[in-house]
């Protein structure tokens, strides 16, 4: 034994005096006496095994889950086998999700920034005193802009947004900006200006599809993903087009590096062959169409030899993919996929799209393009307030706003700015447009926004151009973030609400529409550890504190004051959310049970549902009540009524590549990469670059380069390959973190927000992030 | 007195209506037979000298609500050797607004992730929350006669616990409360598991850490002391309890 030690030993039994009659009050105490009984010894050491329905939430597919629970603690997610959408599929994500309530990185109680924003310095804080302190600021907002919507809410999809909702409209702001326009609003905008709304493709019954750009075995969606892995291999045929030979590539009959942008060549070039060709579907177009003469004069100069020069397709292969997708219809797919956030125009694009369906009558019928079913669920009749303090949308003069956004490059000359006249027709006031939203507040125009609240969703990282995000929170007197993990948005709020993991927590009920309908909610699979919430108490706290303030209610009648406590805040907030459920499904006897044993609902068996808007009466939601080829309000607002062709964007200097952006199977966006399970299949990203050019600039193989763009440049190994074209480059997203505590992913990889530059889709405000050119040199 | 902790082990299991049955889970499962571990005598007077500084120990590794930073400055002084010997200098207490926020970034939450995730399991297996052990310790917890008081939304094997743990187990074994040959020995078992086989294993990775992330010096001796005082604790069990651990794979089950 050494000195050292001895003299140690020696503390204890010298130094006893004041140590020893150090006396700590049980005030101070964690623990407590266990009462006889407290924990039942039984289920140790081979343990308590339950088996609990619920639904993933780590990504937008919401797949069936079965939590296999061994003593409270979730030791296994299984797939839901009965599950229709999700077909008994759960991927490596659904699996990896039993580590996020487990995570030690995850939010776990209050916190409220003592330091300068961003500088890390926190408190913690109770809940009482966080509801207290997030009303109080809204009253002061309120006071100080006299306007409620000087208030701005930004969240993603999920099923505990409505609750999210009931705090927006508790407060009384039309600012409201979701995900939607980072994500599929040009998809939802071109196809609904035809259809009058967003289908969902049969690929368990299609005999032909095309994917122009969508990459269904990786960037996973359900039932597609699944289906097209069952059915392709049975006879269905493939054809993808793609600047990358990808996964769904690799699938196909046949794979087609077509020309970025240029996707809309190559479908009006099949216009043109199956309209001059007599080879579309006349009786469907007589029935249900509208525009179809304009629509045949439009696509005459569209032919395959005028294709062949834009999209590099064989003029031959594009009269026979548009022969063959004719002769099997209406079991032809032209698959409109989820993400477009892709290029300037693209709602022409996908325009373009669902007038090929239309015309070869591949709509509403099996194996075709189909209208999404729901089952309708019972809604609480709630009429919130009307505040007077409450100003328009900020975006609503679109036109101004975002002129510094929409390249002159892309701004068609027929329509003067490429925008709707009408500014902000095409946005879905929900949704809103995240870059609009962001340059209008970075222009106070037209008035302040000074409060900024957001619900699992993190603009720093997803929203292109980092650098205006980061000018626009500057510009916030208050910043609260709902969140599971301190995300780098979080990082800059000035309280941080910690939310329940989705396997801790009750989720309302929600009808996800599709040709298969299902109704999910969620239970909990484990006993909530920390102390967070749902944003269905988070509501209902921050509210109860909202009403002890007099002046939050004082533009308002006195007696929907009264309406609002009864039918808001007593019927619904302060009553637990499984009554809020069973009313959403009082229709359905025995659905809620269903639900605890199952974890979703159907009715008729969950049969598919076709055929809907092909009964005789039905109104397409369009001017005409019809399919609409020419779509009359485009023309009344200035827009292309018919998707003419628009030219892609073209690199300025020499030596530019076009950015394009994607994903994995096995990570959503930028939220899942710092998963441990996850993290051991993919450690960083890479960007792909064409053999052919990686010669050119002397780089090898696994080399670091630097990717470089207008708004910022990215360190990041290259991944050399023949599988790109020449004139492209791609990374996947969601790596190259800023962030020196995102310990798996800090400075592994490069990160897309710090490259994309934020260019606009002129009519539904999407942003374009495959508009960007960069140069690659040696790190 | 220097016992053979390897037979004694065998006696104890060898008598035991509860096997080890998972030999994933390290433990004795052996804590209402200990009785042998109960027969040394308890050098009462030192164990109430390592409760109180196990306790105080508990208390820097909590937040420092307002309560616990007046509970911490107020006995500072008390420990300021016991720094020294172990830590090798002795604390200054920074104000409560810069602790607090130096321990929510340290132990609680940071941009991204935790710099010293203050959870034992965090050091087992996969790093994350409630291994397979934690229940093991729930169960020595409730068998022990604690558990977490209801209002305390906190995980057992948060270092403060685990600490707060041992250091109510030395009360139990000072104060008599543990007295007869077998609540006694259970008492000891559950200290050598706890100590062994939770504060132990995380004691490298934890205390470097805080020492490599900490802005302010006052978590840095801090850790450093808990860390060297575990690395005594063979000797402290030693002169407390009268026998000694030679290794970790001893308490293996």
């Amino acid at each position: 034994m050494n000195n050292k030690i001895m003299s140690r030993r020696k503390f204890l039994g010298l130094s006893t005096g004041a140590v020893a009659g150090a006396l700590f009050g049980p005030h101070l105490n964690l623990l407590m006496a266990a009462p006889e009984g407290t924990f039942d010894y039984s289920i140790l050491p081979k343990g308590k095994r339950e088996y609990i329905a619920s639904n993933c939430d780590m990504c937008v597919n919401k797949c069936g889950i079965i939590g296999e629970v061994v003593n409270g603690k979730l030791h296994k997610i299984n797939p839901n086998p009965k599950n229709v959408k999700s077909r008994g599929m759960l991927c490596a994500k659904g699996n990896a999700g039993a580590a996020i309530p487990y995570s030690p990185d995850r939010l776990k109680t209050p916190l409220l920034r003592t330091g300068k924003r961003g500088e890390g310095k926190w408190k913690e804080i109770s809940w009482d005193e966080a509801f207290k302190y997030v009303a109080k600021n809204l009253a002061d907002l309120k006071q100080k802009y006299e306007n409620r919507s000087s208030v701005a809410f930004a969240s993603t999809e999920g099923f505990q947004e409505e609750f999210y909702y009931y705090l927006v409209n508790s407060f009384g702001s039309l600012n409201t900006v979701r995900h939607t326009t980072l994500c599929l609003s040009t998809n939802i905008q071109g196809w609904s200006s035809v259809f009058g709304s967003f289908p969902d493709a049969d690929l368990a019954n299609a005999e032909y599809v095309i994917m122009l750009g969508s990459d269904r075995a990786q960037a996973l969606i359900t039932p597609d993903s699944v289906d097209f892995q069952r059915y392709k291999p049975k006879g269905q045929k493939l054809i993808v087009l793609d600047p990358r030979f990808t996964e769904t590539g690799a699938k196909a009959d046949r794979w087609y590096p077509i020309k970025p942008r240029t996707d809309q060549g190559f479908v009006l070039a099949m216009l043109h062959v199956i309209i001059s060709e007599n080879l579309y579907d006349r009786e469907f177009v007589e029935t249900y169409t509208h525009g179809f003469d304009e629509l045949k004069e439009m696509v005459k100069e569209y032919t395959p030899e005028w294709a062949e020069k834009k999209c590099e397709i064989p003029a031959d292969d594009i009269r026979q993919i548009a022969r063959e997708f004719a002769d099997h219809a209406p079991r032809s797919v032209i698959y409109p996929g989820r993400r477009s956030s892709f290029y300037s125009h693209e709602v022409y694009v996908r325009q373009t799209f669902a007038i090929l369906a239309a015309v070869c009558g591949c709509w509403d019928t099996k194996g075709a393009v189909v209208p999404k079913a729901s089952i309708p669920l019972t809604t609480h009749e709630i009429m919130f307030p009307f505040f007077g303090q409450t100003m328009d949308r900020v975006d609503k003069d679109a036109v101004n706003l975002v002129k510094d956004v929409v390249p002159s490059a892309v701004q068609c000359p027929m329509i003067g700015t490429g925008l709707p006249n009408d500014s902000c027709a095409f946005l879905s006031e929900k949704d809103g447009s995240w870059v609009t939203f962001r340059e209008a507040v970075l222009k106070d125009d037209p008035y302040p926004v000074r409060g900024f609240f957001c619900f699992k969703q993190n603009p720093v990282q997803a929203v292109p151009n980092v650098q205006k995000t980061m000018k626009m929170l500057e510009k916030m007197d208050f910043i609260c973030v709902i969140e599971q993990q301190m995300s780098d948005t979080a990082w800059y709020a000035d309280i941080v609400l910690p939310h329940s993991t989705y396997l801790e927590s009750w989720d309302p009920a929600h009808s996800l529409g599709g040709i298969w309908p299902i109704v999910e909610m969620r239970q909990p699979v484990i006993k909530p550890l920390f102390d967070t919430k749902t944003m269905f108490e988070i509501s209902g706290g921050i509210i109860h504190e909202m009403l002890k303030i007099p002046s939050l209610w004082d533009d308002i009648e006195p007696s929907d004051l009264e309406d609002f406590k009864k039918n808001v805040v007593e019927d619904i907030l302060d009553k637990p959310i499984q009554d809020y459920i069973k009313h959403q499904l009082s229709k359905y006897p025995g659905a809620y049970e269903q639900l605890l044993k199952e974890g979703f609902y159907t009715v008729d068996g969950g049969k598919p549902v076709y055929g809907t808007t092909r009964k005789p009466g039905f109104l397409f939601k369009s001017k005409t009540g019809k399919i609409e080829l020419f779509n009359e309000r485009y023309k009344e607002f200035g827009l292309f009524p018919l998707p003419k062709y628009c030219e892609p964007l073209k690199p300025q200097d020499p030596g530019e590549y076009r950015f394009l952006v994607g994903r994995n199977a096995w990570n959503t966006h930028t939220s899942t990469q710092n998963n441990p399970y996850l993290w051991e299949i993919q450690k960083e990203n890479s960007v792909w670059l064409n053999t052919g050019e990686a010669k050119k600039l002397g780089i090898a193989d696994g080399e670091y380069v630097r990717i470089k763009s207008k708004i910022g440049e990215q360190r990041i190994k290259a991944y050399v390959t023949e599988k790109i074209r020449p004139d492209c480059v791609f990374y996947v997203n969601g790596y190259g973190m800023k962030s020196p505590g995102m310990s798996r992913v800090y400075k592994s990889g490069a990160s897309e927000a710090e490259i994309i530059d934020d260019v606009l889709d002129t009519i539904s405000g999407g942003v374009c992030m495959h508009e960007t050119f960069v140069t690659i040199n040696k790190a | 007195m220097e016992m053979n902790f390897e037979s004694l082990k065998k006696e104890i299991l060898s008598q035991l209506p509860i096997k080890n049955t998972d030999s994933s889970i390290p433990g004795f499962y052996a804590m209402d037979d200990a009785t042998a571990l109960g027969k040394n005598r308890v050098d009462a007077a030192s164990a109430l000298v390592f409760k109180n500084i196990l306790f105080y120990l508990g208390l820097i590794f909590r937040y420092p609500t307002e309560q616990i930073y007046s509970e911490i400055e107020t006995r500072l002084d008390t420990f300021t050797d016991f720094f020294v010997d172990y830590g090798g200098a002795a604390p200054q207490l920074p104000p409560i607004e810069e602790l607090q926020s130096e321990y929510i970034r340290l132990f609680v939450n940071n941009q991204g992730f935790v710099p010293a995730m203050p959870y034992a399991s965090c050091y087992q297996s996969e790093g994350l929350l409630m291994s397979d052990q934690f229940y093991r310790l729930r169960q020595i917890m409730v068998k022990s006669g604690f558990m977490v008081n209801e209002t305390v939304k906190e995980l057992e094997d948060h270092i403060a616990i685990l600490l707060e743990f041992c250091a109510g187990l030395l009360n139990q074994l000072a104060s008599g409360q543990a007295s007869s040959g077998k609540s006694s020995g259970a008492c000891v078992a559950a200290l050598m598991e706890v100590s062994y086989l939770y504060i132990e294993p995380m004691m490298d990775a934890f205390c470097d850490r805080i020492h490599a992330y900490a802005y302010d010096d006052f978590y840095k001796i801090a850790g450093k002391t808990l860390k060297s005082l575990m690395q005594d604790a063979d000797t402290i069990y030693d002169q407390l309890l009268g026998f000694r651990i030679h290794s970790i794979n001893e308490l293996q089950g």
